[in-house]
C-alpha cells in the first residue's frame, strides 16, 4: 500500500507517467490532467451521444459512477495483491497517449456531434398504440426517405438516425392518423416527438345526408354514398358505402353534444316535424355513423367531395369541402333542386 | 315436300288475315270516346329516384292507369295512343308555403295526382284534389318502377274520389254530338199528343257499360218566344239498353235498339243546378229541338258486366211527360 505522497515528489508520480523532467514539473504534471480530463470527457460525451441518439450506451452517470467505482476497487485490490512489476505493466500509461490522437478523436467525435442526430417517436401512453410500420420520415429537400432503426421491443420508441447540420436539417414526419408535419432536427439535441403532444390530429369528416338522401340509402331504395377526391377538375373515388347513416371519414371520434342541438335547428328549419318519426329517425341516422377509413390519412387543404346516388343514378345530395385544421368537421350534404344523372358506370356498385 | 307445306301455312295465314278483318269490320260500329292517358313526374323525390329510370316509369305508369281508369270509368276509353282528348296525370308536389319550395327535396310536401283534361277546341281543364301521399308521408322509401307503379295504382285510386273527379274532369269529355228523344202517346187520353218517355243516345248500352243511377248531361237548345233559342242542361238518369216493343209507335224506334236509354231526371243531383225539361216537354214542334251534347255526368259502372238490358216493361213505369 503506497503512502501519502512526499511534498516535494512531483504530483505526477502516482500517474501512470514516465514523464519525468525535472526542469518542467508543471508542463509533466498537467499534460496528463488535461489529457485524463479530455478522456473523461471524450468518453462521457460519446456514451451520452450514444445513448440519445443511437439508443445503446450506457444509460446514465450512475452506470459511469459505478464503473469507475468498480475500476477503482479493481485497481485497490490489484496494488495489494499483484507484485508491483506485474501491477506497474498493467497501469495503463496515459501520459504515452498522444495527445494528437485523442485530439483526432475529439474532432472527429465533434464533426459526428455536428451532423448526424435523431428523431424518436413516443407514444405518450402503452394503450395508444400507434401503427409504427406507418410511421414515415423523408428529407424535405429530396424527398429521401429515412429508415427506421429497428425495434427490439413493443413499447421501444421509433428511432430515425438522420443527418444534420449545425444549423438543423428540414425532415417531414407522419405518423398515421395525424397531420404531416415538417420539422427541424438540430445536432445534439435531436428531435423527440410525440405524437399526442406535438402533431395535430389528421382531420376527420361527418358527411350527413339529409332525410331524403338517407331515405335513397335504405336497401329497398338502392342508393349509394360516395365520397370522392376533388384533384383540380378531376375527381378520384375514395370511398364507396350504402348505409343508412351518416359517414364519418378520417379517423373514430366522438360526436359532440353540442352538435344534437344544432342538428335540431337545422331539421326544424327544414319543417320536418316528427309527427311520423322522421326528425328522430333523421337524427338517430345522424348519431349512428359509418366509419370509412381513408386509404391516406387526410390533411387540411384536401378538397372532398360527398354525394349521394339514387338507384336511379341521379344525385340527390351532394356537399364540397376543403379541409382545414379542425380534427373533426360536421357537413350537412345539400339536397339537389334538379338532380343530375350519371352514367351508370360513375359510381361502383356496394361494397358486399 | 317443304314448298308445298309452305304454302299452305301462307295460305291459312291469308285466310285468318281475312277472318280477322271481316270480324273487326262487323264489329266496327259508333265507340266511345277515346281519351289518351299521359303520365308525367314532378314530384321532387320522385325525380331523384327514378331520375334514368323516369322514362320508363311514366309509360309503365300510363298504360297502368289507362287500364284501370278504363275499369273505373268505363264509359270512355283510355289508351296510350295519341287521341283528341288528352288526359294529363301529373304525380307531383304542392307547397304549403312560400319558403317550402317545390324543388326543395328535404321540405316535407303533400304530393298529389294532378289531372289536366284538353280538348280540342275547348279550354284545358284541372284538378288538384287527388291526394297520393300526405304530407307526413313525403320521405317515404321509393322502390323500383314496377312497385312504383302498382303503389300509385293502388294508393292513387284507393284515394281518388270518384265522384268529385267524374263532375270535375270526365263529365266534360262529349260522349256524343246528338241523341235521340223518344215520344210516346200519352196513355189513356186517346189524343194524339205525345210525351216525351226519354232520349237514347247513339252508343250501345253496353259499350258505355252505364248502370241505372248513372246520371247524363244532354245539352239542347229549342226556340223559345220572344227570344233566341234557349240553352238548357238537363238531367237524364241512364237506364240502360233501349229494348223497343215489339210494334213500335215509331218506326226509328228499331234502329235504337240496344242504345243506352235515360229518362228525365225526377231527382237530379244537387251539386249542380239543371234546367227543367218542362219547357222542352212543351215544345210542339218536335224538329226544332236540337241536341248538342250529351256528357256523363254520374257514372255507375254496370254490375252485370255491361249487358244488361231492361225490359219493355219498364215503360209502363214511366207514361212520359204530358205536354
Amino acid at each position: 500500500m503506497a503512502g501519502p505522497p512526499d511534498k516535494n515528489e512531483p504530483l505526477s508520480a502516482g500517474l501512470p507517467s514516465v514523464s519525468t523532467q525535472p526542469s518542467k514539473p508543471a508542463t509533466v504534471v498537467g499534460k496528463p490532467l488535461g489529457k485524463a480530463l479530455l478522456l473523461v470527457s471524450l468518453v462521457v460525451g460519446f456514451n451520452s451521444w450514444t445513448t440519445r441518439h443511437l439508443g445503446w450506451g450506457l444509460e446514465n452517470p450512475l452506470g459511469i459512477t459505478s464503473i469507475a467505482a468498480g475500476l477503482g476497487v479493481a485497481m485497490t485490490l490489484a496494488e495489494k495483491l499483484l507484485p508491483k512489476d506485474e501491477l506497474e505493466a498493467l497501469k495503463i500509461p496515459l501520459a504515452q497517449i498522444p495527445l494528437a490522437i485523442l485530439l483526432i478523436f475529439t474532432g472527429v467525435f465533434g464533426v459526428v456531434l455536428t451532423i448526424r442526430s435523431s428523431v424518436v417517436v413516443v407514444s405518450d401512453s402503452v394503450g395508444n398504440e400507434i401503427p409504427w410500420d406507418s410511421v414515415r420520415l423523408v428529407k424535405a429537400d429530396t424527398g429521401e426517405d429515412v429508415a427506421p432503426s429497428k425495434r427490439d421491443k413493443k413499447d421501444e420508441p421509433l428511432r430515425f438516425e438522420v443527418s444534420t447540420s449545425p444549423f438543423g436539417y428540414l425532415y417531414r414526419l407522419k405518423v398515421p392518423g395525424y397531420v404531416e408535419q415538417i420539422v427541424r432536427v438540430y445536432p445534439l439535441t435531436g428531435l423527440t416527438v410525440i405524437p399526442e403532444r406535438d402533431l395535430r390530429v389528421s382531420p376527420s369528416v361527418l358527411f350527413r345526408p339529409p332525410t331524403n338522401a338517407l331515405q335513397e340509402l335504405t336497401p329497398k331504395s338502392g342508393g349509394r354514398f360516395q365520397i370522392l377526391a376533388v384533384e383540380g377538375a378531376r375527381l378520384r373515388s375514395l370511398s364507396v358505402a350504402c348505409d343508412h347513416s351518416s359517414y364519418l371519414f378520417g379517423n373514430e371520434h366522438d360526436i359532440p353534444a353540442t352538435w344534437f342541438g344544432l342538428w335540431d335547428l337545422e331539421l326544424q328549419g327544414s319543417q320536418i316535424s316528427d309527427k311520423s318519426g322522421d326528425a328522430s329517425a333523421t337524427k338517430l341516422a345522424w348519431y349512428r355513423h359509418t366509419l370509412l377509413p381513408p386509404a391516406r390519412d387526410l390533411s387540411p387543404g384536401d378538397v372532398l367531395e360527398a354525394r349521394v346516388v339514387s338507384g336511379g343514378n341521379a344525385v340527390v345530395a351532394r356537399a364540397r369541402i376543403k379541409l382545414g385544421s379542425e380534427a373533426l368537421k360536421d357537413v350537412p350534404l345539400v339536397a339537389a333542386t334538379s338532380p343530375d344523372s350519371l352514367p351508370k358506370t360513375e359510381v361502383p356498385p356496394c361494397p358486399q | 315436300m317443304s314448298a308445298i307445306g309452305g304454302v299452305r301455312k301462307l295460305g291459312a295465314l291469308v285466310v285468318s288475315f281475312l277472318m280477322l278483318s271481316v270480324i273487326t269490320c262487323a264489329q266496327e260500329g259508333p265507340s266511345k270516346p277515346s281519351v289518351q292517358v299521359d303520365f308525367r313526374i314532378e314530384a321532387i323525390r320522385y325525380i331523384g329516384h327514378f331520375s334514368a329510370d323516369l322514362t320508363a316509369l311514366q309509360q309503365k305508369a300510363a298504360k297502368r292507369f289507362a287500364k284501370t281508369l278504363a275499369d273505373r270509368f268505363g264509359f270512355l276509353g283510355f289508351t296510350t295512343e295519341p287521341q283528341r282528348t288528352k288526359l294529363t296525370i301529373t304525380l307531383a308536389n304542392v307547397s304549403p308555403s312560400e319558403i317550402c319550395r317545390l324543388d326543395d327535396a328535404v321540405c316535407p310536401k303533400e304530393t298529389i295526382l294532378r289531372l289536366v283534361l284538353e280538348q280540342p277546341d275547348r279550354p284545358p281543364t284541372s284538378y288538384d284534389g287527388w291526394t297520393y301521399l300526405d304530407r307526413q308521408d313525403f320521405f317515404v322509401v321509393l322502390g323500383g318502377v314496377d312497385e312504383e307503379v302498382e303503389n300509385l295504382d293502388r294508393v292513387g285510386f284507393g284515394k281518388l274520389n270518384v265522384s268529385e273527379v267524374m263532375v270535375r274532369i270526365f263529365s266534360r269529355v262529349q260522349l256524343t254530338d246528338n241523341a235521340h228523344l223518344i215520344w210516346k202517346p200519352a196513355s189513356g187520353s186517346g189524343s194524339p199528343k205525345t210525351g216525351l218517355a226519354g232520349m237514347t243516345v247513339p252508343l250501345q248500352a253496353n259499350i258505355l257499360c252505364a248502370d241505372q243511377h248513372s246520371v247524363l248531361v244532354m245539352r239542347s237548345e229549342f226556340p223559345q218566344e220572344f227570344t233566341t233559342s234557349k240553352k238548357a242542361e238537363l238531367a237524364v238518369d241512364a237506364q240502360g239498353p233501349f229494348v223497343p216493343p215489339d210494334n213500335p209507335p215509331d218506326d226509328t224506334w228499331k234502329k235504337e235498339t240496344g242504345n243506352l236509354f235515360g229518362i228525365p231526371s225526377a231527382d237530379p243531383p244537387r251539386d249542380r243546378k239543371w234546367d227543367s225539361w218542362e219547357p222542352l216537354s212543351a215544345i210542339s214542334d218536335r224538329d226544332q229541338i236540337r241536341i248538342t251534347g250529351v256528357f256523363m255526368y254520374q257514372y255507375r259502372h254496370m254490375d252485370t258486366g255491361c249487358s244488361a238490358a231492361i225490359l219493355p216493361s219498364a215503360f209502363e213505369n214511366n207514361p212520359g211527360r204530358e205536354p
